[in-house]
């Protein structure tokens, strides 16, 4: 038993509570520091609850690749500032297609307009666009869009290296898309594209993306996306790979 | 035991940036909290696949929450309500699952050292799982993530005192479970017993 400072009680035992708190570092009363200090059986408590609090506190293990899907999939919820979050509609591939036409038959124009690699010889008149609303694209529409990559068709992008190498080449390829008068009716406006699955692309959470093509970049797969954010001030060439992952998502001013 | 990252570690300045949509900030912050997160959710739901859900949720609500996030209180704190919120929820719809109870192991835990038989994972995460949550959760906020009694008091809507009882209460039980031998006794004390709390 150590020496007993001045004063100390061996008779009366700090309770439960008090040693629990002492342990966590929630009392300092010299008194009852001067008791554990000489008193063994307290001691043998206090050992007691640390073991305890040593296991509790013990870091689990956890899996690196569990760890890096759950936080991407969180990341994805990120919205811009004031815009309230939208929840994607997911859309089977023939719906998808048929909405991805009306977009990129609006993205057209609105690419061409930042003022990128763009290939005016099959430009039309943009100022049309948006002032006219036609829901429905007719047939010579669509006839229309071949002469560049064809509204709903998948690009092939090729290789490529680096992110900005693919937002070039999305950029050039969807400014060939003739400009339409045509709008996108509103409620497609909202819904995605389907690639990956279900399960992905309801968490991409994009408000308004489309499938536009496929690349190899840096070496490996990816689908390639656009979309516009929510507040229209930019619009996004989006990658992801064979699992799915976001690989680029890199956005450029209207 | 671990302590919490606190602010100073970069939390304040990360939350700052997270909050006004800076992606990268997110990701780091959510990435420097997912395992002590997963570790919370872990010990409340008592298995692995609903604190892989919990998780999620949680790391989902905390990104919808980043706008609301006001700073008074740290980042950790703020971050392990909502964790602990998302793991309520999971256990109230996995009520299914009953939580393992340590008097019902086949193999129960022997009388012996306690610190050597508190160090088996497994015994603990069973002794945890069969407190009560309201002294569960306490615990599991201070010895894992580092959580002194009045954050505590904060996450669980508690007082600090009423925290410091439930903890004392669940300690308690859990050496009782993990060492059963009868209390110590000496020429000088009898068992240890309950008395009235000396001012602190």
């Amino acid at each position: 038993m150590t020496d007993r400072p001045p004063g100390t009680n061996l008779d009366l035992h700090p309770d439960d509570e008090t040693l629990s708190a002492f342990v966590d570092g929630e009392v300092r009363s010299p008194e009852i520091v001067g008791h554990i200090d000489a008193c063994p059986v307290c001691q043998r408590r206090l050992r007691q609850f640390r073991a305890v609090a040593s296991a509790v506190g013990r870091p689990v293990d956890v899996d690196p690749e569990r760890r890096n899907a759950t936080v991407e999939l969180a990341v994805r919820e990120l919205r811009p500032l004031g815009r309230p979050s939208r929840r994607v509609a997911v859309l089977q591939w023939s719906t998808a297609i048929a909405a991805a036409i009306a977009l990129v038959v609006l993205l057209g124009p609105l690419l061409r307009s930042t003022g990128g690699d763009s290939d005016d010889s099959s430009a039309g008149d943009s100022a049309a666009t948006g002032a006219e609303s036609d829901a429905t694209a007719t047939e010579e529409e669509a006839a229309d869009l071949s002469a560049g990559p064809a509204a709903g068709d998948v690009i092939s992008f090729g290789v490529l290296s680096g992110p900005d190498d693919l937002v070039a080449s999305a950029r050039t390829a969807l400014a060939r898309q003739p400009a339409r008068s045509t709008s996108a009716p509103a409620e497609q406006q909202t819904l995605a594209a389907v690639s990956c699955g279900d399960q992905v692309d309801a968490r991409l959470g994009r408000p308004t993306m489309l499938l536009v093509g496929r690349a190899t970049l840096d070496g490996q797969p990816v689908e390639v996306f656009v979309y516009v954010e929510d507040d229209g001030a930019e619009v996004h060439v989006l990658a992801v790979d064979a699992s799915c992952r976001e690989v680029v998502d890199q956005g450029f001013g209207r | 035991v671990t302590p919490a990252a606190p602010d100073s570690d970069g939390d304040g300045e990360l939350a700052r940036r997270a909050a006004a949509g800076d992606r990268a900030a997110v990701e780091s912050l959510l990435r420097r909290h997912h395992d002590r997160i997963w570790g919370l959710c872990r010990k409340l739901t008592g298995n692995a696949a609903d604190a892989d859900d919990a998780t999620q949720e949680a790391l989902i609500a905390i990104v919808r929450g980043l706008p609301r996030f006001d700073g008074r209180a740290a980042f950790g704190t703020w971050a392990y309500r909502v964790a602990t919120n998302a793991c309520l929820d999971e256990l109230r719809r996995r009520r299914r699952r009953p939580f393992t109870s340590i008097d019902g192991m086949h193999d129960p835990v022997r009388p012996g050292d306690v610190a050597e038989q508190a160090t088996a994972a497994v015994d603990v995460d069973a002794a945890l799982s069969s407190l009560p949550l309201d002294q569960r959760a306490p615990i599991v906020l201070r010895d894992l993530c580092g959580l002194d009694y009045a954050e505590i008091g904060e996450v669980l809507s508690i007082p600090p005192g009423t925290v410091r009882s439930r903890i004392a209460r669940g300690r308690s039980a859990l050496a009782a479970r993990l060492d059963p031998s009868p209390p110590p006794v000496d020429g000088n004390h009898g068992p240890l017993r309950p008395r009235p709390t000396p001012s602190s």
